[in-house]
């Protein structure tokens, strides 16, 4: 055989098979361009339409030289552009790329069928950037497009090319078959609980949230993040939206601008026991939104946590392991409530300030000076924000070293962390223990799965200050801001005892439906997260348990068994369609294939009646039988006495015949 | 040692005790029904490893949509074994009507496909052995007709043999072949020699007449150029004017049948001998003549037309053969 050029295309690889893989091959990529840089989305758009014009005007391919060197050129654009080739951003950018490079080297069947895989993999691996539900009916739209390109390219053939609609709807019932062997395994596949390996350093990068240090800014840079923190819903009563807390981190050491855990002292275990319940027991599940860390959201205050978390004297509930994936917990809270004691360690840590802004100090000091009890210290700041002119805003102006003094006695702007910041210090400053809580506050309620839903814009900070006889008390100094000060703008982050404001346009009759469709979509997400999102090992051990499969053996052997049935379903519905339409047909033609096992071949141009005439001569033992059943089949094919006791006499007839 | 999916199919059906040749050969209609089988492509192979990888890394992430996607490729993996085997199943094959052909030429066996099912058989492949692989789509509910082209080498009744019939549609993952024996026969005819040396019999009388000479037959009229026609017989004057190539015929009114003598020609060997007598044949048929072959084995009387034409070519086409 000679040698081909390495350039030459393989006839089979015609041009509609290059347009379909193109287009295929776009679907696939199309998700990523929410986080693949400009450039990698452009270079491997150039390949392509280089490949195109191959395909459509005879351009050349390039040879090996040409394509060494593009090689080289593009690994190298991405190791500068991502610091590594590995991880999963530079990965992912890396695969696009030399699958746009693989797209200039095909020219053989075996090249496009690499390609088309290569463009499974790389849709799949959309689902380490965002697994929401607008991204999976993308995925399996792209999943669609590659396999009715793999149909189209192993289907040789010059007479008869299908077209685009019948590719696709061939695929579509493969993957409509696919599915319920999808379901299958999803459910009994046993989860091995990972990772199996360590995991690359941006592995989970790109979660917005709270964070573990506080700074003026820092809080209201969330404010105009609509992503969704987590979603609770209440079993029975939910309580009223002024009681909303939901805790967080919370921050005990300053170094005058910023706030952060204190790294020095360790914070010791605290039993449930120390928290007193005064009123209403709240039940309700949480559906948290990995971001990475360890925090778990508690309205406040927790009597019960769940199992594998703890809880340290900040009261704040954390997770053993950081939280990656959608995370579901129930939980027991009390409103009002009164927790145990504080001791030394933790009332040095409480009383810490640095030596910067002089002024708030000197402040806080001369309230000590002229109250009696530490309460009256908190009311004196509570009016000293709703007297003063103190303004609420989400665009605060910068402040300088002394960021407190400055707001306090300067600026007066400020958005919450400002608030809970400068409350604090002013009661550190007064000898009243106090840290900063950050966590959220609020939630919109989704009426129509009946759950809230709490966003990053509902982000807060509020202080809590210990008073020797009610214990850990919170105090929201935001809420002793005057309403009249309260910047347009900021209104729906702060506005939390009333129902949340809509934009604009969501007023009206329109806007109710756009409201409802909102909501209808909020609950399908939920419901995706809490059916599919947040089935894991645990959960899959908790659900199979209940029916006896807790084993990964048992798992297994389900599935096994389950994937069986359903494939012999499936091949029981496909074969079915491979008999004869006409059930009076295909008797006959089993009573002739019993004759033709036995050497007495019906020729397709001999009638019935000579073909058991025939068959008599040469068997004369079976002509009774063969008389009979030719003559029925006469009667009901030609005769029409097609009658369904007929037909069934000459089933049963044909059954018991012997030859 | 290659892996592809023929070589795989070759040893199995030598392991099976299933040769190829020893496909029953009784029956004209072959159906597939329990002597189908399936494999992996290297394809289907590379596509396990692929959703294996992306298992790994659905269990690494502990990302579940990514274990529902890779459960869903790997449905359809499963899901294309079914729908490859069916692609084959109840697949009926018989044997048509063959025209015969010049031994040199391809041979046309028609086959006919019986496709029961109400549904459309994409990208069946048949190869027939040492020839290229055809690939056919198959009518719903049809007899379809397809033709299958083998280079013949030798003159005869020959059959064609063996055929693998084999389907990877839809996704190239699998690999399902069957074995089909059929007696479809072909008669080929031997390759004519070259030039139209005729020796020419008058009536029965066994007179030899030498070869034709220019001028003593009346010009009879034209028939189309055959290869090996003596270039003084072509009308070059319609040639020059742009038209086919016309052979001048001549006949000689009086004594218009012709013996075609197995023992008159002057070839030495066996296949000379009949190439001749083939060429004799052809152009007393197309000089209108009616002319008779009288061989060793047969004789065949005088006649003129298409089927003595066929008959007498199939005579020589299957001297010395035992069938």
């Amino acid at each position: 055989m000679t040698r081909r050029r390495s350039t030459t295309v393989d006839p089979q690889l015609d041009r509609r098979g290059v347009d379909l893989m193109l287009l295929a091959l776009g679907a696939a990529l199309l998700p990523h361009l929410s986080h693949l840089p400009l450039m990698v989305v452009l270079l491997w758009l150039a390949f392509a339409a280089w490949r195109w014009m191959v395909a459509h005007h005879q351009w050349p391919l390039p040879g090996m030289p040409v394509r060494t060197l593009l090689t080289v050129l593009v690994l190298s654009a991405v190791y500068f552009s991502f610091g590594t080739v590995f991880g999963r951003d530079a990965g992912a950018a890396l695969l696009v790329i030399m699958l746009g490079l693989k797209l200039l080297e095909v020219r053989l069947f075996r090249d496009a069928m690499i390609v088309l895989f290569l463009g499974y993999f790389l849709a799949v691996m959309m689902v380490l950037f965002s697994q929401d539900l607008v991204t999976i009916v993308a995925l399996v739209a792209a999943l669609l497009l590659i396999t009715a390109a793999l149909i189209e390219l192993n289907h040789p053939s010059a007479h008869h090319d299908a077209t685009f609609r019948q590719l696709a709807r061939r695929s579509a019932v493969l993957l409509l078959q696919a599915a319920p062997l999808m379901v299958i395994m999803f459910v009994l596949f046993p989860r091995v609980p990972g990772p199996l390996w360590g995991l690359p350093e941006d592995a989970y990068s790109g979660r917005t949230g709270l964070s573990d240090s506080m700074s003026p800014g820092s809080i209201s840079a969330l404010g105009r993040s609509n992503g969704v923190a987590f979603r609770a819903s209440f079993d029975g009563v939910s309580p009223p939206p002024a009681e909303l807390y939901w805790r967080g981190p919370v921050f005990w050491y300053t170094d005058g601008h910023s706030w952060s855990p204190s790294a020095r002292l360790p914070q010791p275990e605290t039993d449930a026991s120390s928290i007193v319940p005064n009123g209403t027991t709240y039940r309700y599940t949480v559906t948290l939104e990995p971001h990475n860390r360890r925090w778990l959201f508690t309205l406040e205050m927790p009597v019960e946590i769940p199992d594998d978390s703890s809880r340290g004297t900040d009261l704040t509930v954390l997770a053993n392991e950081p939280v990656r994936q959608l995370t579901r917990y129930r939980l027991e809270s009390v409103t009002s409530y009164r927790v145990g004691g504080l001791d030394v360690v933790d009332r040095q840590r409480a009383l810490q300030l640095p030596a910067a802004n002089p002024r708030a100090r000197a402040l806080g000091a001369s309230w000590r000076r002229q109250e009696a009890g530490d309460a009256g210290v908190v009311r004196r700041a509570l009016e000293y924000f709703r007297g003063e002119p103190f303004y609420y805003t989400l665009t605060p102006p910068l402040l300088g070293r002394d960021p407190i003094d400055a707001f306090l006695f300067d600026s007066r702007r400020g958005f919450c962390e400002h608030y809970a910041a400068a409350f604090t210090v002013l009661m550190r400053a007064a000898g009243v223990p106090a840290r900063v809580v950050t966590g959220y506050q609020g939630g919109e309620l989704n009426p129509i799965g009946d759950y809230l839903i709490v966003r990053q814009r509902d982000a807060h900070a509020w202080a809590e200050v210990w008073l020797d006889d009610r214990g850990w008390v919170r105090v929201d100094p935001t809420a002793a801001v005057a309403p009249h000060r309260i910047e347009h703008g900021s209104a729906d982050a702060l506005l939390r005892d009333r129902e949340a404001e809509y934009s604009p346009f969501e007023s009206g009759a329109l806007g109710a439906l756009w409201r409802h469709a909102r909501f209808g979509w909020d609950t399908l997400n939920n419901r995706w997260n809490q059916w599919v999102l947040s089935y894991g090992p645990a959960s899959q051990t908790a659900l199979l348990s209940r029916f006896g499969l807790g084993s990964w053996i048992g798992m297994a052997l389900t599935m096994l068994s389950g994937l069986a049935l359903l494939l012999l379903t499936i091949a029981a519905v496909l074969l079915i369609r491979c008999r004869d339409g006409d059930p009076v047909v295909e008797l006959y033609r089993r009573f002739c294939a019993k004759l033709a096992r036995r050497g007495i071949t019906r020729a397709p141009q001999e009638g019935p009646a000579i073909f058991a005439e025939r068959a008599s001569r040469q068997r004369p033992d079976l002509a009774a039988a063969i008389a009979a059943i030719n003559r029925r089949y006469i009667a009901i094919r030609y005769g029409g006495i097609n009658t369904e006791r007929q037909l069934r006499r000459l089933r049963r007839d044909i059954a018991v015949f012997r030859p | 040692m290659q892996l592809s999916p023929s070589s795989i199919s070759h040893r199995l059906h030598r392991w099976l005790n299933i040769d190829r040749r020893s496909a029953p050969r009784d029956q004209p209609v072959q159906l597939q029904r329990n002597r189908i089988f399936i494999l992996p492509t290297r394809y289907g192979l590379l596509f396990a490893v692929l959703t294996f990888v992306m298992l790994i890394g659905s269990t690494n992430y502990n990302n579940s949509v990514g274990f529902l996607l890779t459960f869903l490729l790997i449905g359809l993996g499963l899901v294309s074994i079914l729908h490859t085997y069916r692609n084959l199943a109840e697949l009926g094959f018989r044997a048509g009507r063959s025209e015969p052909v010049f031994c040199g030429d391809t041979a046309r066996y028609t086959l006919y496909v019986n496709n029961p099912g109400d549904f459309f058989r994409h990208a069946i492949g048949i190869e027939a052995e040492g020839n290229a692989v055809v690939y056919h789509d198959i009518a719903a509910a049809a007899d379809s007709p397809i033709e299958i082209e083998a280079m013949t080498r030798h003159r005869g009744l020959r059959t064609l043999g063996p055929l693998t019939v084999f389907s990877r549609y839809p996704l190239g993952l699998f690999h399902a072949w069957s074995c089909v024996a059929l007696e479809a026969r072909c008669v080929v005819y031997p390759k004519p020699s070259p030039y139209a040396a005729v020796p020419r019999v008058p009536g029965a009388d066994g007179n030899a007449r030498a070869a034709q000479s220019a001028g003593s037959e009346d010009f009879h009229g034209f028939r189309d150029f055959h290869y090996g026609d003596s270039p003084r017989h072509v009308d070059w004057k319609a040639a020059a004017r742009g038209q086919k190539l016309y052979t001048k015929v001549f006949a000689d009114h009086e004594d218009n049948e012709l013996w075609l003598n197995w023992d008159d020609r002057p070839e030495p060997d066996i296949e000379s001998r009949l190439s001749g007598l083939c060429r004799g044949v052809l152009d007393a048929e197309d000089s209108g003549l009616r002319y008779g072959l009288r061989m060793p084995a047969c004789c065949i009387t005088p006649d003129n037309g298409p089927a003595h034409r066929h008959a007498c070519l199939k005579a020589l086409a299957l001297f010395g053969e035992t069938r």
